[in-house]
């Protein structure tokens, strides 16, 4: 396959580039408009279909400009902004569309073709191989877990997601794709697995949800939390009061796994001497007609002040993965968010549209399920985490910097001085890049110009984005350097 | 004297009800329980208060009350597992707590000859509700005039590895410090003593020189007397699991077919061994080593023998002329065959772990393998037969000894026993002695005084004297009296002659019926914080609430305040020894203690002052570095050790680089692993038997007095009784009354932990609700009980009333286990579980067990006694 011949960085921009994500990103003909260098046709894209037919999911995004044109440059000063201190939450965005048809060799779905999506868009919470990571998500690849689970179950798990949770609806990956994982997870060989039970999917354990309710708290609330909401209460086990698990999950699938657990995982069997209680049978019907009952119910917790401790939680569960435990995220892989300067130029308003949000075109994925009570938390948290000597940096986000440079100028200087860490086309890691991608539409539209202006000359202390303005900087760059590279960025996405 | 300034305990007359209630005990928790305050800290982080697995938990609070456990994820130990009575342990903590001091009103004085006449009752009629302040003064009275008449050595005390180490820390400095008393002693004493002694023996100190993560990496893995299954049931899946992904071979020596033996047939029949032996551990490492010296010399470790051993030369000698599986099958009770198909698995995996670098066969032993009157020796010859294949001193191989209770291992460093003193030192060692009289302000040559004084026998040795009018005081710190052998005979006799203090959480606490002076406690979750060290050497925080049932104090604080009260009224300077005050919460500073603790341990083999370091470099507390680092493994003696969590593994330079390392390759001061021949012969086994069998049923005969009988016990590697297997087969009902056919063993269920909290959490109680006995079907045949039938087990010296539990099908929960034939065996977690008053009280398992103990480690043998089964 061509991609792999480029290299992981070239297979996960073939995969971007095969419409993944948001249509505007793989519209070669509008890149190569954009930018007359790039307009060459890049090896991947001739296996590509020029018109993506869009699949099941919502509409295609509206184009920024019809294809092959250069989007208008940004009005200046005729409808001024707001200041920005409490802006109005901000409309979540159309549902991510679906993506163009796989191309031609990439139609039948293959194990092979699942372990490479996994590698790319699973991997980051699962972990290799679907081993999973306590009180962060669970271990796919896990034969028990495999015996009980149908396709069906499967599928719906990776298509629908877990609203509420970090597992989100996966839909656009399409059904080959889909199909892939399935293939993938299910090639696990374990020469130990011994196959416990048949499920039953039509068949219903019935049970007493009061008692149910008073099992539960003995022992299930522990690990999947008092309120059934899983790794977001902080314990070692997953949400499985989640209506969208409930709905997928069958009596039998949920008798069974209580029953004789989850080998591999802090998950035992409850029943018989050999588990770590012995409940009944019926006592596992009770639980169940009590999970069921609850129906996803969680008593709304009153609004209170912003917590850092409980927003270390919600990070631990949400972000630390790619973010790390510390927020010092890795090259190349997740920013650092705990970041000195970054949190100095970044406002709040700023860091949650950007997590509920995402960053189409990335491992960031967007988060509308999350409460402001959570996203007070986790920046509450964030900004709490010790720094050396803080800094404290003046952002103003009515500031238009766009118009006072030049989009072909600022074009060339991106190409000198930022591509090399930021990638030719402003995608950043999925180019594989060292640096994030700031050319992003989901950051250019959060990001303010006086954000970006900001950065350059701040940098961000301890990366490798040193400053860029003035003699002390990488590049000693004057504000006109600056103002060109704005209006380029501008010119690959939208403003806010 | 007046007492300094301490936490109001407010109005109490609403809240306290000394009424003993209609059911005597195990009340729910809605019995007016108040506490302190109604807010506290969430989310705190502690080890889990029960087995010495030390599994990372987390404490959920609401309005000042433990409500909820949360198994840490992120804690290396458990990974976010927990077993169910960890899970469950908030539900023990506010039922049926005491919250005044209470004196009982006929008081025991031995140096008045006065005996108490209630003792065996705690009627609340027989006591008084006292303040701390008269309660405290009592008892300094009394203690000090004890050891200005009798001396300091007429004071014994039975502390706890439960306590946190702060506590026993200073525990210690009470007892050999102040009081100048050699008779401090733990219930370590009847759970580890034998992994200790074993240790210092064969490598110069107690230190188990592996850790957890061998697990994952040992070529193969063996059980020695341990029911891991249901004693330390997170390091037993761990075994099953890593079993389960790498098909590892694995072999459980255990009378019964335990969880642990049918759990790892069930991953694979095909590599999973078991040897059901009664006693004959040593003879089966003796005939392993004999198979192995004959058929797999390429196993056999000869040059680490010859280059870090001494004695291996004897040692191969005397293995080769008297242990030849096929001679010693009346001893190890497994054919010889079996012998020698194991001794080649177990070639195999030594060498693969030796040309690998990493791997060989890691051996694991739990308590049921140090109660044995040879435990020492049990300890001793495994090790030999570890060092002769080379599995020692490289990651994935080695012994393990896996600790019974939380921080047992903190009562070992801290070295609160009978002749020792902290950090693996003796208090025979002059130096040390002056090492440590520095660190805690004592004055000159006190501690040269206690270094001769005697407490023979140890903990049953203590209560021996005690019969005899040596031993007249005696403090209980949590530490129930009913873990000792021979509770009817000895134990409680003896607590009854002596002024008996105690301090306890639960109002009908067996220790109560005991007590001259009850002081209630704070239990695990309450206190503030305190240090607890697990089995694999690692330190790890327990936060509380800080937030007490209202009365009570935590146990470190009673220390400090009765030293310090007790200390000045024998003329010492007490600002110098405990220099330690409450602060604005109204508790000592735990930590102050243990930043003493860690800086008396530099230049000690246990040298944890790098911690400290990292304090001075960093600001970091202590505490808060252990905390994050999820716990941290002693040693720890440079900074940079202590940043990185520790040492892992101990001995042939698995250090860290540690400049002025107090040792070489092992601790003993040649630097060389000792290897001693162990023996067992039962030739002479009736002779030793029948004398014996005079403890407990002889009032004239100490077996203190009698210590050669021990030390000839223990050389042949006996049993305290034998059986009269004759006599099995009869009906019940027509042995003879002097004749005991059964093997009688006790032990514990994963259910429960000891015998205290788990039997008021509702979730284990009932789950496990009731006393049992394991019978094979073919005993219950003869004898003509049924299933589920409620039986009496009588030994020479009590009995329990047990339910017949036949099999895997039994109707009596768990069913977990089964036994061979001629043996029985009952968890002695219910003890009390029907009832403490010993009026009301059938299940009390130590009323049973013989009082003999290894001569050199202490510990008492509760695994072969012999017994009979009678009807009601």
């Amino acid at each position: 396959m061509v991609g792999l011949a480029l290299g992981i960085a070239g297979a996960v921009t073939l995969v971007v580039a095969l419409g993944m994500l948001a249509g505007e990103i793989v519209q070669g003909s509008r890149v190569a408009g954009a930018n007359p260098r790039l307009s060459e046709p890049r090896p991947f894209i001739v296996t590509e279909k020029p018109e993506a037919t869009p699949a099941k999911g919502g509409p295609p995004p509206a184009a920024h400009g019809a294809p092959g044109t250069t989007p208008p440059k940004p009005e200046v000063a005729a409808t001024p902004k707001a200041p920005a201190p409490t802006p109005a939450p901000r409309p979540a965005p159309a549902p991510t569309p679906a993506p163009a048809d796989p191309p031609a060799g990439a139609t039948v779905a293959s194990a092979k073709l699942g372990e490479e999506t996994y590698n790319i868009f699973c991997i980051a919470c699962h972990q290799p191989e679907g081993k999973g990571k306590v009180g962060f998500a669970p271990y796919i690849r896990n034969s028990d877990f495999l015996a009980l689970a149908s396709d069906e179950f499967l599928r719906q798990s990776i298509v629908q997601g877990r609203p509420g949770t970090a597992m989100v609806p996966w839909a656009h990956l399409g059904p080959v794709k889909v199909d892939s994982l399935i293939l993938y997870l299910r090639s696990v060989t374990d020469p130990n697995a011994k196959p416990v039970a048949t499920i039953d999917p039509a068949k219903k354990h019935p049970g007493d949800p009061a008692a149910g309710q008073a099992l539960y708290a003995q022992y299930c609330a522990a690990c999947h939390g008092a309120n059934a909401n899983g790794y977001a209460e902080g314990g070692p086990g997953p949400a499985i009061g989640n209506t969208a698990f409930l709905a997928a999950a069958s009596d039998d699938f949920l008798f069974h796994t209580i029953k004789h657990g989850r080998r591999g995982t802090p998950m035992m069997g409850f029943s018989g001497s050999a588990g770590l209680a012995n409940l009944s049978d019926a006592e596992i019907g009770h639980v169940i007609a009590y999970l069921r009952h609850r129906n996803g119910e969680t008593p709304a917790p009153a609004a209170r002040q912003a917590d850092a401790k409980a927003g270390k939680m919600h990070y631990d569960a949400n972000c630390a993965a790619c973010h790390q435990p510390d927020g010092t995220g890795r090259p190349g892989f997740a920013p650092s968010i705990r970041n000195r300067d970054f949190l100095a130029i970044a406002s709040d308003e700023f860091i949650k549209d950007t997590i509920r949000n995402g960053r189409i075109g990335t491992s960031m994925v967007q988060r509308p399920d999350l409460s402001d009570q959570v996203l007070d938390d986790i920046i509450a948290y964030l900004r709490a985490l010790p720094v050396g000597n803080s800094v404290t940096i003046k952002v103003d986000p009515t500031r238009q910097l766009a118009p006072r440079g030049d989009q072909a100028a600022g074009h060339r200087k991106y190409d000198l001085y930022c591509a090399s860490c930021h990638g030719m086309d402003g995608k950043g890691y999925v180019e594989g890049g060292s640096g994030p991608g700031i050319g992003l539409p989901g950051f250019l539209r959060a990001a303010s110009d006086d954000y970006i202006y900001q950065t350059l000359k701040q940098g961000r202390i301890g990366t490798a984005m040193r400053p860029f303005l003035g003699a002390a900087g990488l590049a000693n760059l004057s504000d006109q350097d600056a103002f060109d590279l704005i209006s380029y960025l501008r010119s690959l996405g939208p403003a806010p | 004297m007046k007492r300094r300034h301490f936490v109001k305990s407010g109005a109490t007359a609403a809240a306290l009800s000394t009424a003993v209630t209609k059911e005597g005990w195990a009340v729910p928790a809605e019995d007016g329980i108040e506490l302190e305050k109604n807010e506290a800290p969430t989310d705190l982080y502690a080890a889990c208060p029960y087995c010495g697995v030390g599994c990372g938990t987390i404490l959920k609070t609401q309005k000042g009350r433990i409500t909820g456990i949360v198994p840490d994820k992120d804690h290396p130990t458990n990974k976010g597992l927990q077993c169910i009575k960890g899970l469950t342990s908030a539900e023990a903590i506010y039922v049926n707590r005491l919250n005044k001091p209470l004196i009982r009103k006929d008081m025991s004085d031995p140096l008045r000859g006065h005996v108490s006449a209630t003792k065996g009752s705690y009627d609340p009629s027989l006591f008084r509700e006292a303040t701390w302040d008269e309660a405290e003064e009592l008892i300094a009275d009394q203690i000090a005039e004890i050891v200005k008449t009798s001396g300091g050595n007429a004071v014994g005390l039975y502390g706890s590895g439960q306590l946190s180490l702060e506590g026993q820390y200073l525990e210690n400095i009470f007892m050999k410090g102040i009081l100048g008393s050699n008779t401090i002693e733990a219930n370590a004493r009847m759970c580890m003593t034998s992994a200790v002694t074993g240790y210092f023996k064969s490598l110069g100190s107690d230190t188990p020189p592996t850790c957890y993560e061998d697990i994952e990496i040992a070529d193969m893995i063996t059980f020695w007397g341990h029911n891991a299954r249901g004693a330390h049931p997170i390091l037993y899946w761990r075994v099953a699991d890593t079993k389960a992904q790498r098909n590892i071979p694995t072999l459980v020596v255990d009378p019964r077919r335990t969880g642990t033996v049918m759990g790892l047939e069930d991953v694979n029949k095909e590599n999973s061994f078991h040897f059901p032996t009664v006693n004959g551990d040593i003879s089966i490492h003796n005939a392993l080593a004999y198979a192995l010296l004959e058929n797999h010399d390429d196993a056999i470790a000869w040059d680490f023998l010859k280059g870090h051993t001494t004695g291996w030369e004897e040692y191969v000698d005397e293995v080769k002329a008297g242990y030849k599986p096929e001679d010693v099958e009346d001893r190890t009770k497994i054919p010889a065959a079996e012998i020698r198909k194991v001794a080649r698995i177990w070639a195999e995996a030594s060498i693969r772990g030796r040309e690998r670098g990493t791997g060989g066969v890691m051996s694991i032993w739990g308590i049921g393998y140090n109660q044995h009157l040879h435990g020492q020796h049990n300890t001793m010859s495994l090790i030999n037969l570890m060092a002769l294949t080379g599995n020692i001193g490289r990651p994935g191989c080695g012994p393990h000894s896996q600790t019974g209770q939380p921080n047992a291992m903190g009562e070992r460093l801290t070295g609160g026993l009978t002749g020792r003193l902290p950090f693996n030192i003796g208090l025979d060692n002059k130096a040390h002695r002056d090492w440590c009289s520095k660190h805690w302000g004592l004055p000159k040559g006190r501690l040269d005084q206690v270094a001769g004084m005697q407490n023979t026998g140890m903990a049953v040795g203590m209560m021996e004297r005690a019969l005899k009018g040596d031993v007249q005081a005696m403090f209980l710190i949590y530490a129930t009296h009913i873990d000792l052998p021979d509770s009817y005979k000895l134990v409680r006799p003896a607590l009854t002659k002596t002024f008996t203090v105690v301090q306890e959480i639960y109002k009908d606490a067996p220790n109560n019926l005991y007590a001259d002076v009850i002081l209630p406690a704070a239990t695990w979750g309450e206190w503030i914080n305190g240090i607890y060290v697990q089995s694999e050497r690692r330190l790890y925080v327990t936060e509380g609430t800080g937030n007490p049932v209202k009365g009570c104090r935590p146990d470190l604080d009673m220390v400090i305040d009765k030293g310090k009260l007790i200390g000045e009224r024998l003329g010492l300077d007490m600002k110098k020894i405990f220099p330690y005050e409450r602060k604005e919460h109204g508790f000592y500073d735990p930590e102050e203690v243990f930043r003493d603790f860690l800086k008396a341990s530099k230049g000690t083999d246990a040298d944890l002052s790098g911690i400290l370091e990292v304090e001075e470099e960093t600001g970091k507390s202590p505490y808060q570095q252990i905390k994050d680092l999820r716990g941290i493994q002693w040693p720890a003696p440079t900074a940079a050790i202590a940043k990185a969590g520790g040492t892992k593994r101990r001995y042939m330079a698995q250090e860290e680089y540690w400049p002025g390392k107090p040792y070489g390759e092992f601790r003993h001061s040649d630097g060389k692993l000792h290897i001693h021949m162990c023996h067992q012969d039962y030739s002479e086994y009736r002779e030793i038997t029948d004398e014996l069998s005079k403890a407990g049923t002889d009032p004239d005969y100490f077996v203190t007095d009698n210590m050669d009988t021990l030390v000839r016990a223990r050389d042949a590697g006996l049993t305290p009784e034998l059986p009269h297997f004759d006599e099995l087969g009869k009906k019940m009902g027509d042995c003879p009354k002097d004749k005991f056919p059964f093997w009688w063993a006790t032990g514990v269920v994963y259910e429960h932990f000891h015998t205290a909290k788990t039997i008021r959490a509702g979730t284990t109680k009932k789950l496990v609700p009731e006393m049992y006995v394991e019978m094979h079907p073919d005993d219950a045949k003869e004898l003509g009980v049924k299933d589920g039938e409620w039986v009496k087990i009588t030994t020479r010296r009590g009995s329990v009333e047990a339910r017949v539990s036949v099999g895997l099908d039994s109707v009596v929960k768990p069913a977990r286990n089964t036994v061979p034939k001629g043996f029985l065996f009952s968890p002695w977690n219910l003890s009390v579980a029907d009832s403490a008053d010993p009026k009301k009280n059938k299940w009390l398992a130590n009323g049973t067990t013989h009082r003999a103990f290894d001569p050199v480690s202490g510990q008492a043998d509760f695994k072969k006694c012999a017994a009979r089964v009678e009807p009601i």
